[in-house]
Formats: structure tokens, C-alpha cells, sequence
């Protein structure tokens, strides 16, 4: 049977998610945030790369380095989370399986900013 | 009065002319529910609230959507810089995200045991497993200059066509020489060579 509604008829309650460029600003917000802390990141790993056990702990416990990696965590991970948003509103099409995975992009990257940031609290409490 | 009786019977005709042109509109917008027979009254229509949908039933229900010609996608265009370096900035973000896995699991080591972290360690030092690391370092570093490029398109300047290559070829080639020479840097400090 065609459809004999009219648009405006269609999108109502269907419309505008009232979020405007919310998405994109955050996005942004996030990428200017990890240009320092990304250059500190690349250089943390790659200096770190084959510490020990005592040298690491004993690097991660120093509070600067603390703060950053917890810092450039914090906005890494909340921009992976709104990329991967993207990626999934682009290329999956079935509503079920985009909402499994809108959710679980949510639940991987919190999951992720919880153990990391515990790690680094416990490191650098000595515990 | 022969004026004022016509004024009176402009207003009676536009009135009538109104209510039918209002009937007819409310025929022809109103939603039909799902085996109802046409022509039901009008009152009933009107005074029925606005159907609610399900998620997505009417992405599904509209078959106008589903019959549109669809533009072709990237299969048609010849590969260009700009197009390539979109491609890897998304796949480098997809990449750095499953990525980041590996960076918590070692954190978390290093809050843990000794034994687990020389065991994390250990796969870590491997030679596969220094290659996952300098790909996710030439991948985030890659990201981060594309990051930069798009920063620079936000505030409108670098959109002109030959202007964008050149970027995008920067971009490519700045990410493998800054992390070859991020790597070496890396090395020499620490006296692994």
C-alpha cells in the first residue's frame, strides 16, 4: 500500500533529536584536548616500552605523569566513544543490532576508563 | 442595501468555500489506520492523537525511501589523497580504539602482580608484539595529524582543492617519518642501541 501521509506528517515525533551540533562540538572539544595529550601519550609508551615491573610502577607513580595519563585517558576515551558512534550510525543499518552496539560502544569505553583509571590510582597510591 | 447584502453573501460564500476546501484537506491527510475502511468521518479523525512509531518502523514502512535511486558509492570514483587519507583517518580511529585495549590491559598489570605484568610484559617485547605497537603508535600519530587537518578545516581555511591534497599527502607521509623517527628517538634515549 503507498504511503499517503504527508513529510510533515511522517517525521513528526521522528524529527530533530534536539542535540544539534552537540556531537560534533564534543568531538572537537576531545580532539584539541588530545593533541598534547596524545604527543605525551606516544611518548610515555614508547619511552616505557620493555620497563620493568619496579621502573614503571615507580614512573606512573610520579603525580605529573599520573594526572596526565589520566587526563589524556579521560579524553582519548571519550572521543574514541564518539567516533565509534559514528562509525556504527554509518554502516549498520538494522535498528536492533545499531542499538546493541550504540550501547555496547558506551559500556566498552566506560569499562575501559574504570580499570585504567583504577590502575592509576592504585599505582600511584603505592598500592 | 444592495452592497451590504453582497458583502454578506462574499462573507456566507468564501465560509463555505473554506469548510469545503477544510474537508477535503482533512480527507485527503488523514492517516488511515490499518484496516479501516476509507471514508471514515472526519470528527474521528481529527480527534485520533498523532500515531506514535516504533524504532525504526518507519524507515522500514516507507517504501518512497526504499524506491529512490541511490547515489553510487565509492566503488565508482577513481581513488584521490583526500579520499584515501578520510579512509585511513576512519580506520586508524577504529583501529586505535580495539587498540586501546591493549595499552589498559597493561596498565592494569602494572597495578597488579609482578608476575603478571613480566607475563603482559613479555608478549608485549615480543617481536610481534613491538609490531602491533609500532603500528598503534604510527596509527595514533597518523590520527593525530589528520585530527590537526580537520581542526584546520573547521576555521574554513585549507578547503581549496589543490590545498587539500597537499595535506593529505603531509599527512601520510609526516605520520611515517615522525614515527620512525619517534621510534628511534625512543631507542637512542633509552640506550638500546
Amino acid at each position: 500500500m503507498s504511503d499517503m501521509r504527508t513529510p510533515l506528517n511522517r517525521v513528526r515525533g521522528l524529527g530533530s533529536a534536539k542535540e544539534g551540533t552537540d556531537h560534533f562540538w564534543r568531538q572537537r572539544l576531545t580532539a584539541i584536548a588530545n593533541v598534547p595529550l596524545v604527543i605525551f601519550f606516544i611518548g610515555f609508551v614508547i619511552a616505557n616500552n620493555g620497563a620493568s615491573y619496579e621502573e614503571i610502577r615507580a614512573t606512573i607513580a610520579n603525580p605529573i605523569v599520573t594526572a596526565l595519563l589520566a587526563f589524556a585517558l579521560l579524553s582519548v576515551l571519550y572521543h574514541m566513544k564518539l567516533g565509534m558512534q559514528v562509525i556504527v550510525e554509518d554502516y549498520i543499518h538494522g535498528e536492533g543490532t545499531k542499538f546493541v552496539l550504540l550501547i555496547g560502544n558506551i559500556f566498552f569505553t566506560l569499562v575501559l576508563g574504570v580499570v585504567s583509571l583504577f590502575a592509576l590510582v592504585k599505582i600511584a597510591l603505592g598500592g | 442595501m444592495p452592497v451590504a447584502a453582497c458583502s454578506a453573501c462574499d462573507v456566507i460564500a468564501w465560509k463555505i468555500v473554506f469548510a469545503a476546501l477544510t474537508h477535503c484537506k482533512n480527507r485527503i491527510r488523514k492517516p488511515q489506520p490499518q484496516g479501516a475502511s476509507s471514508g471514515s468521518d472526519v470528527a474521528l479523525a481529527t480527534a485520533t492523537p498523532p500515531r506514535r512509531y516504533r524504532i525504526g518502523e518507519a524507515m522500514s514502512k516507507s517504501t518512497t525511501v526504499q524506491a529512490r535511486p541511490l547515489s553510487p558509492h565509492l566503488q565508482v570514483y577513481r581513488l584521490i589523497p583526500t579520499m584515501l587519507m578520510s579512509i585511513v583517518h576512519r580506520i586508524t580511529g577504529g583501529a586505535l580504539y580495539f587498540g586501546m585495549v591493549l595499552f589498559v590491559a597493561w596498565l592494569a598489570a602494572a597495578a597488579g602482580s609482578k608476575e603478571t605484568f613480566d607475563m603482559v610484559n613479555g608478549i608485549y617485547g615480543s617481536w610481534f608484539g613491538l609490531l602491533v605497537l609500532f603500528g598503534f603508535t604510527w596509527a595514533m600519530i597518523h590520527h593525530l595529524i589528520g585530527g590537526l587537518r580537520h581542526l584546520v578545516w573547521d576555521t574554513g581555511r585549507g578547503l581549496e582543492k589543490e590545498t587539500a591534497t597537499k595535506m593529505a599527502k603531509a599527512n601520510i607521509a609526516a605520520s611515517i617519518v615522525l614515527t620512525v623517527l619517534v621510534w628511534i628517538v625512543g631507542y637512542v634515549v633509552r640506550g638500546g642501541f
